[in-house]
């Protein structure tokens, strides 16, 4: 299992790396282009979109690899979760570090704005440079968004990995229809039974990291009960 | 220390591809695993290495369940067309990594491998053609040191230069550590000096689990004229015939005992005996 974790973790680093890249690439781009950068949430927003993708593409990589070097389903799920955890961490701390240099050399400047999900949603002090005290819930507060969004993705890969073709075919459309269309309609006729659980979680940064942790564990769970039993088969050509 | 297969059954849907087989790999010998398409060759060896789990039964490695067994696991190594590889990893980076997941692993000794048989070691695996994916697997499979090799079809793809430098290689791997070794192949007639043992199976089943001495001392061939060649069988357990003009040739279980003087009488390689048996099958 620690091979595999090292693996993973060293393969995630080198990902992490071109999405940082390109992260600074464009706010420098945008920045020098146009004179006026403003960038609200992307830190947050891009690591969570970079988390889900790592669930979904590691999880079958690490599964076949670990069997391939003969280790269980179980230590390459186990290796496969920690090293994105640790690579997580990594990224959280990294972007939060990232965000906190951006706003110390840009305060006061009309012309290169960056907040992030933290600072929009729950900053008590007001200001655009955050106490330490904050820049740690909100590297937290990362942490576990992009553990869950990780977790999603892993969910979602290893659901697909186990339907047959009509399997896949029925997954896809019900996972677009209900995020497109299931899932808005949903939230609008449950909203007057939603606004104060929403207002919580806007407001109280405990309860959106707790909340974010409690569906975490429910993706792993689901994504373990389908792993378990998985036949261990190459990537379809 | 042993691979024990015991009653193993495995089940897709409505196909029963393996049925209640049991056998034994013991340590230390070459085992040829044989069958037509479909008789389960592939199925067995990926319950064994935990690609798949069986319906029923026990898979054993050195006394220990093999299923989900991170030790078991590590004892073995298959080798089968199914590239379990990352995509974009290239044939020197597998190498490393499987220094580091195998602690027996010679790494000098896959790039020696690799050399060899000109493999590009800078190549992605994916970009790999079919005979040097089997090769780059194979460089893998002989430089593991594990205790147990288990190669399905390993040599399909390869030309004939780079086959008999396999079993070359295989020889010589198996006498430096007294590994054991279970192959699939249908180039029966190539692999067959190195088995000692051959299990067949049919249709799910263990047909044959004996030495291919034994298998191969215990039938015969005998060939003349048709007539003398019909009667000489009358009783006897037939295996299959051939008659071309006015010459017949039998494949036949058992003993000669007293043959005519018009007739002649020839030993049965495996693979001959292996078809034979199969044809017998079929009549079934």
């Amino acid at each position: 299992m620690k091979t595999l974790f090292r693996y993973r973790l060293l393969d995630n680093l080198k990902a992490l790396a071109i999405v940082a890249g390109a992260l600074a690439a464009i706010c420098a781009f945008f920045s020098i282009t146009f004179g006026e950068t403003e960038v609200n949430g992307a830190n947050s927003l891009t690591g969570a979109i970079w988390a889900l993708v790592i669930g979904i593409v590691t999880t079958r990589i690490d599964l076949r690899l670990g069997n391939q070097m003969g280790t269980s389903r179980r230590s390459a799920f186990l290796a496969n979760l920690l090293g994105n955890l640790a690579v997580f961490a990594i990224a959280s701390v990294g972007l939060t570090v990232l965000t906190a240099l951006l706003q110390i050399m840009s305060d006061g400047s009309q012309r290169f704005v960056v907040t992030d999900l933290y600072q929009i949603l729950y900053s008590t002090s007001g200001n655009y440079v955050m106490t330490p005290g904050e820049y740690g819930m909100m590297a937290l507060l990362s942490f576990v968004l992009f553990a869950a969004m990780g977790s999603f993705g892993m969910l979602c890969t290893t659901a697909f990995w186990r339907v047959n073709k009509v399997g896949a075919w029925i997954l896809g459309l019900s996972l677009g229809l209900g995020l497109s269309v299931g899932f808005p309609n949903l939230m609008y006729r449950l909203s007057p039974y939603l606004i104060r659980p929403l207002r919580i979680l806007t407001t109280n940064v405990w309860a959106m990291i707790l909340f974010l942790l409690i569906w975490a564990v429910v993706f792993l769970l689901g994504t373990w009960l389908l792993a378990r039993r998985a036949v261990i088969k190459p990537a379809a050509k | 220390m042993s691979i024990e297969i015991k009653n193993v059954s495995k089940r897709f849907g409505e196909t029963e591809a393996l049925k209640d087989v049991s056998m034994t790999f013991e340590s230390g010998k070459i085992y040829g695993l044989l069958g037509n398409n479909g008789a389960g060759k592939s199925t067995l060896m990926n319950l064994i290495s935990g690609r798949m789990f069986p319906t029923a039964g026990e898979l054993l490695v050195d006394g220990e369940r093999a299923t989900e067994n991170d030790r078991a696991l590590g004892r073995l190594f298959l080798m089968s067309e199914a590239n379990l590889f990352p995509e974009d990893m290239r044939v020197k980076t597998a190498f490393d990594w499987a220094a580091r997941f195998y602690p027996g692993f010679d790494g000098a000794e896959a790039v020696e491998l690799a050399e060899r048989f000109d493999l590009n070691q800078k190549s992605k695996i994916n970009k790999l053609s079919t005979g040097y994916g089997s090769i780059f697997k194979l460089v893998l499979a002989l430089a593991a040191n594990t205790p147990y090799l288990l190669l399905d079809e390993p040599v399909l793809g390869l030309d004939a230069q780079h086959r008999e430098m396999f079993y070359k290689l295989l020889l010589e791997k198996y006498a430096a550590n007294n590994c054991t070794v279970v192959f699939s192949t249908h180039l029966i007639y190539e692999a067959a000096y190195m088995v000692e043992r051959a299990v067949i199976l049919r249709k799910g089943r263990v047909l044959k689990d004996a030495p291919v001495e034994e298998l191969t001392a215990g039938a015969f061939t005998v060939s003349g004229p048709a007539e003398i060649v019909d009667a000489y069988l009358a009783g006897r357990p037939v295996l299959n015939e051939t008659a071309i003009g006015g010459l017949k040739t039998a494949a036949v279980e058992g003993e000669a005992g007293n043959v005519p003087e018009s007739l002649e009488i020839t030993g049965l390689n495996l693979q001959d005996y292996f078809i034979a048996l199969m044809e017998k099958e079929d009549r079934v």
